[in-house]
């Protein structure tokens, strides 16, 4: 080709560029919001891994960990010599002992009333040389001054109740600590409470003191039950744990390792999981970008085709006239990508904001994923191009006559049987308000591909919308079981197990604030199945009592046999009548000792949370417990309030909650789990926005002098203008259908994959009406309102040029 | 909803009489294309008093569209002025120029521009509907009856030849049943023989009392009309009736 010519058809492309700045831009906006989300949903692996790594090295995570089971203590410094002791003490660098007690803590501010369980976590003051703490706002653990009673409080938990930086805690114990910051150690990156779930910081508060502080404070003075242990790299750590765990035999203490660290498992596990969900969605968009980009592309070149078509009559060489079309591809896909390296870094520092916001890391880095960028780069380049070439090749194979025929019928009609259907089928109404249906059905292709690029974006909003109706269903699920009778019943947890006809129990029970109580036995167990064991909480309940009992599902069982979740008899392949093995501490003369035992399954409850289950109180032999109770169900006599001051500080109360507790704690998380969803939602509407604008654009070019003669027959602007809007309301609608569909589909294969990301909780993929119908009627206005954009244009048409307007 | 529409279309309408009188007085149309400007008609005086088949002549250039746009008020005169059936149409408002031409002008075009998602029988009744005229759809089929496309009612404009477009797009602006007809160049892409069909049909639109103005540049259609105007670099050069007298259409040739 010569440099001359092709410098023509360049420059030519140029002008055709400036011609069609807005539409060009918006096109590139498309290809920049698929690529960037591409790149930056897809790459939040690389960054979580490195700021997890970061911010435990920072503060010193511990290799293994010793922990006593719950009300066992030991004197302080028995738990270091037993290290001491152990062949390889030589390879352990550092091991620091610490007491973790719980306790309720008041941290009431004013007139707000703040009584929440949560633990005192006694460590060295000054810097730990293992689990440092990291402040967040206000001061440290200052060394050398063990005498004040100062503390840190657990930083999420400051902030999530607007607490200041510093300020009073009064314990359970009727001690009053002065907290001097916020902040946290690595075990507390997520706060799970005695939920066990992650993000129920709010609802148990944290305070790290001084060990001498947390052991006068705890009533502990003297002792300690914790024990964190980093040795040398390199180290064969099952080793140190198997001397460990054999030397502590005696105190039942348990041994685990970094891994095995609940919060630090999360971490690593979301990391790697959660990119699973956040691909769909990443995949989801570009595929909408992808399809909105074929198809406007398409009719881009298409409306060159004439002049294509004059090309080759004067005898242009076809790979000469295909230059310049595929020259928009290439402006379109230059700009898009240079737009989506920006979309994708906005998008990756809005997740990066959204996690650090929502973990409180101390290190938090959002790198630029160069690989992942070059991808998404290369695929921003490669798409608008193949969009390109299809209408270019057809548009060069066409017979110039063919493409210099004048009139507006000779592109996009549509198929024979279609077209017969159409000419037969009489609309009621007049015959402009049929033409919007009429232009959406003679354009079956066009209409496909724009409804599918609506749909790809929708479909994207309906799975972001319907995760969180799934997690919101799961914990209606919840609220309705443990609701379903007493819903305002009080849980007083004690401090260990104490017989029935104790002090504390009496206490309990002859409380004035107190309407009615039922004592019960919550146990930890290990509920054991083929190669995935789930931890649980075994309650035992009395069965008949009236203040509450769980709903039993297919009661067919034993009346001694346990109640499992439907989630956990799920993922243990169990129904009611079959055997489940539990692994359970039984109180024996010297304390507890693990043992397995093999329960028949009585029946099966609805709440979707697989951590609990239940035994009635003749079961509680299992455990050595008869007789015993270490909860009391309660029944407030008067308010809420008054009951929690009420028991506040008696004996052996170590912490009130709600019944409804643990929904509160499902439905904060869910609130947090927004804010990353909401990044991805604004991404699906704008890409829906861009779909809908550059559509109503080009066919408002297409449809210029339909328009023109409309108004030349004085049919009113806002007439013309509602064909318009009725015509993409069409394809918003079938687009938004579709994306339902999809959503649904797209939420159920999210879902699926949610064992692995919350294997505690049954989610059912739900996608409630609100949000259909919220996504149907969203999703049709904007594609409908996008003509409206044009509405300006419209008004200054000049008429008599665009009657004239062969093209 | 339609027939609210319908009813919309009418109420909305000013209250403009209709007739077949067109006046205009010193119109003169001016463009600027970048630095320089054209002058598209000036100083042209035109009245059509009565209803009447008017041939506009002109070559290329010469402002005949210009000339039918001010008169369909699709476009603005620079001076001078526009008026029809006596009301001065000039300063009028977008909605009043929206609204006469839905009520006393239809427009033939040269590119017929029909619409390609209606059939022919919905492209006429597209015209009755605008014109806000019951029953639209049995004026429809009548009027492609009249055209001689009863047998292709249903079909779409891309499965019609150029002269069966034209002849539809005839139907669609009678179908409006408005007193003033305007077509540019309305045999233009046409053969002989439909050309021919064509003007007959627009000869028994005036016969009927229409005001039938067309503008085209083949001076032998010239010789069946009532009245000729010739243009010439935007001015009119003649006005009157056609040299040698008015013609039947079996005597054209082109």
């Amino acid at each position: 080709m010569p440099t001359g010519s092709l410098r023509l058809w360049v420059v030519w492309s140029w002008r055709d560029l400036r011609r069609r700045w807005l539409l060009v831009t918006a096109l590139a906006l498309v290809i920049a919001l698929g690529t960037g989300a591409y790149a930056g949903l897809g790459g939040t692996t690389a960054w979580r891994l490195e700021s997890n790594d970061r911010s435990y090295a920072s503060l010193r995570m511990h290799d293994l960990r010793v922990k006593l089971p719950a009300g066992a203590f030991v004197p302080q410094g028995s738990l270091l010599r037993a290290v001491e002791g152990i062949p390889d003490a030589p390879v352990v660098d550092v091991a620091v002992e610490r007491l973790i007690a719980p306790t309720l803590v008041d941290a009431s501010t004013g007139t707000d009333q703040l009584l929440l369980p949560g633990e005192v976590v006694g460590m060295p003051s000054g810097v730990s040389p293992v689990d440092a703490l990291h402040v967040e706002h206000g001061q440290g653990l200052a060394a050398g001054d063990p005498a004040l009673d100062i503390a840190v409080l657990e930083a999420k938990f400051a902030s999530g109740h607007g607490l200041p930086p510093n300020g009073k805690l009064r314990l359970s114990t009727g001690t009053t600590l002065e907290y001097v910051g916020t902040g946290y150690t690595p075990e507390y990156f997520q706060v799970t409470g005695r939920s066990g779930m992650v993000l129920g910081e709010t609802g148990y508060a944290v305070v790290f003191a001084p060990i001498t502080v947390a052991q006068r404070v705890t009533g502990h003075v003297g002792q300690v039950n914790d024990l964190v242990v980093r040795v040398r790299p390199g180290t064969d750590q099952e080793a140190v744990r198997r001397q460990l765990t054999a030397a502590l035999a005696p105190v039942g203490g348990t041994v685990s390792t970094r891994a095995e660290d609940p919060v630090h498992r999360a971490l690593y596990e979301d990391a790697q999981n959660d990119q699973t969900t956040w691909n769909v969605f990443a995949f989801l968009i570009l595929f909408g970008a992808a399809f909105a980009t074929f198809n406007l592309i398409s009719r881009m070149i298409e409306s060159q085709r004439r002049e294509i078509g004059v090309g080759m009559a004067l005898g242009v060489p076809p790979r000469l006239l295909a230059v310049r079309p595929m020259l928009v591809g290439v402006q379109i896909a230059v700009v898009g990508v240079l737009t989506g390296i920006g979309v994708g870094w906005l998008i990756g520092r809005a997740m990066g904001d959204v996690m650090a916001d929502l973990l409180p890391l101390p290190i938090w880095v959002t790198s630029f994923q160069v690989g992942r960028f070059a991808q998404a780069a290369a695929l921003g380049l490669v798409l608008p191009v193949i969009a390109a070439v299809v209408p270019t090749v057809r548009a060069v194979r066409m017979h110039p006559v063919e493409a210099i025929r004048t009139g507006a019928y000779k592109s996009a009609r549509p198929a024979g049987r279609l077209l017969t259907l159409l000419s037969r089928t009489r609309l009621p109404g007049r015959t402009y308000l049929s033409m919007a249906l009429r232009n959406v059905l003679r354009t079956p292709r066009r209409t496909v591909f724009t409804a599918l690029g609506i749909a790809a974006a929708m479909t994207s909003l309906v799975a972001v919308l319907g995760l969180l109706d799934t997690f919101t269903a799961a914990g209606d699920a919840h609220t309705d079981e443990v609701g379903h009778s007493s819903p305002g019943r009080l849980v007083v947890t004690l401090d260990t197990y104490y017989p029935l006809n104790s002090a504390p129990l009496r206490a309990l029970r002859e409380e004035p604030a107190v309407a009615a109580s039922q004592p019960q036995l919550a146990v930890p167990a290990t509920l054991l199945g083929q190669g995935a064991d789930i931890e649980s909480v075994v309650q035992v309940v009395d069965f008949t009592n009236k203040i509450w009992t769980p709903t039993l599902l297919g009661d067919r069982g034993p009346k001694t046999g346990i109640v499992l979740s439907e989630k956990a008899a799920q993922d243990l392949g169990l129904a009611p009548g079959n055997v489940v093995e539990l692994r359970h501490p039984v109180r024996s003369a010297d304390g507890f000792r693990l043992v397995t035992s093999r329960i028949p399954v009585r029946a099966l409850h609805p709440d979707p949370w697989r951590t609990f289950a239940y035994l009635d109180v003749a079961g509680a032999g299992q455990f050595g417990l008869t007789g015993t109770a270490n909860q009391v169900l309660v029944m407030p006599a008067g308010s809420v309030d008054e009951l929690e001051r009420a028991v506040f500080g008696q004996p052996g109360v170590s912490s009130v909650d709600s019944a409804a507790a643990f929904a509160d704690v499902l439905d904060n998380a869910l609130a947090q789990f927004t804010g990353i969803l909401r990044v991805i939602e604004i991404a699906t509407l704008l890409l829906a926005l861009l779909i809908a604008f550059n559509t109503a654009g080009i066919t408002a070019d297409e449809r210029t002098r339909e328009h023109a003669t409309m108004f030349a027959f004085g049919l009113p602007p806002r007439v013309v203008m509602g064909i318009a809007v009725g015509e993409n309301a069409v394809i918003g609608l079938l687009g938004t259908l579709a994306g339902i569909a999809g959503g649904y589909a797209a939420l159920r294969y999210i879902t699926s994959g949610l064992g692995e990301v919350t294997p505690d909780l049954m989610v059912r993929p739900t996608l409630s009406t609100t949000t259909v119908v919220a996504v149907l009627l969203l999703g049709t206005s904007i594609v409908a309102l996008a003509p409206l954009l044009g509405l300006r244009r419209q008004q200054r048409m000049d008429i008599p040029a665009a009657l004239r307007v062969v093209e | 909803m339609d027939q609210d529409i319908a009813t919309h279309l009418r109420a909305s309408s000013p209250d403009l009489s209709t007739g077949t009188r067109v006046d205009l007085d010193d119109v003169a149309k001016r463009y600027v294309v970048g630095d320089s400007t054209v002058t598209a008609l000036t100083e042209v005086n035109l009245h059509v008093d009565e209803a009447a088949f008017v041939v506009v002549l002109g070559p290329s250039g010469s402002g005949k569209t210009t000339l039918l746009n001010m008169i369909g008020l699709l476009d603005t005169p620079t001076d001078g002025r526009v008026a029809l059936n006596g009301r001065d149409m000039t300063r009028s408002s977008r909605r009043e120029q929206f609204a006469l031409r839905r009520r006393s002008v239809s427009f033939i075009f040269q590119t017929f521009n029909l619409f390609p998602g209606l059939t022919a029988l919905e492209n006429v009744q597209f015209g009755a509907d605008v014109a806000a005229r019951p029953a639209a759809a049995d004026i429809a089929r009548d009027g492609l009856s009249r055209v001689g496309l009863a047998d292709r009612l249903h079909h779409f404009p891309h499965q019609l030849s150029g002269g069966e477009q034209q002849r539809v797009a005839i139907a669609r602006a009678l179908a409006t049943d408005n007193p003033i007809l305007l077509a540019d160049e309305p045999t233009g892409e046409l053969d002989f023989r439909t050309g021919v069909q064509i003007l007959e049909l627009l000869q028994e639109q005036a016969e009927a009392g229409k005001t039938v103005l067309v503008v085209t540049h083949n001076r032998e259609l010239s010789r069946v009309a009532d009245r000729v105007i010739e243009l010439s670099s935007g001015r009119i050069v003649s006005d009157g009736p056609p040299v040698g007298g008015k013609s039947r259409t079996a005597d054209l040739r082109w």
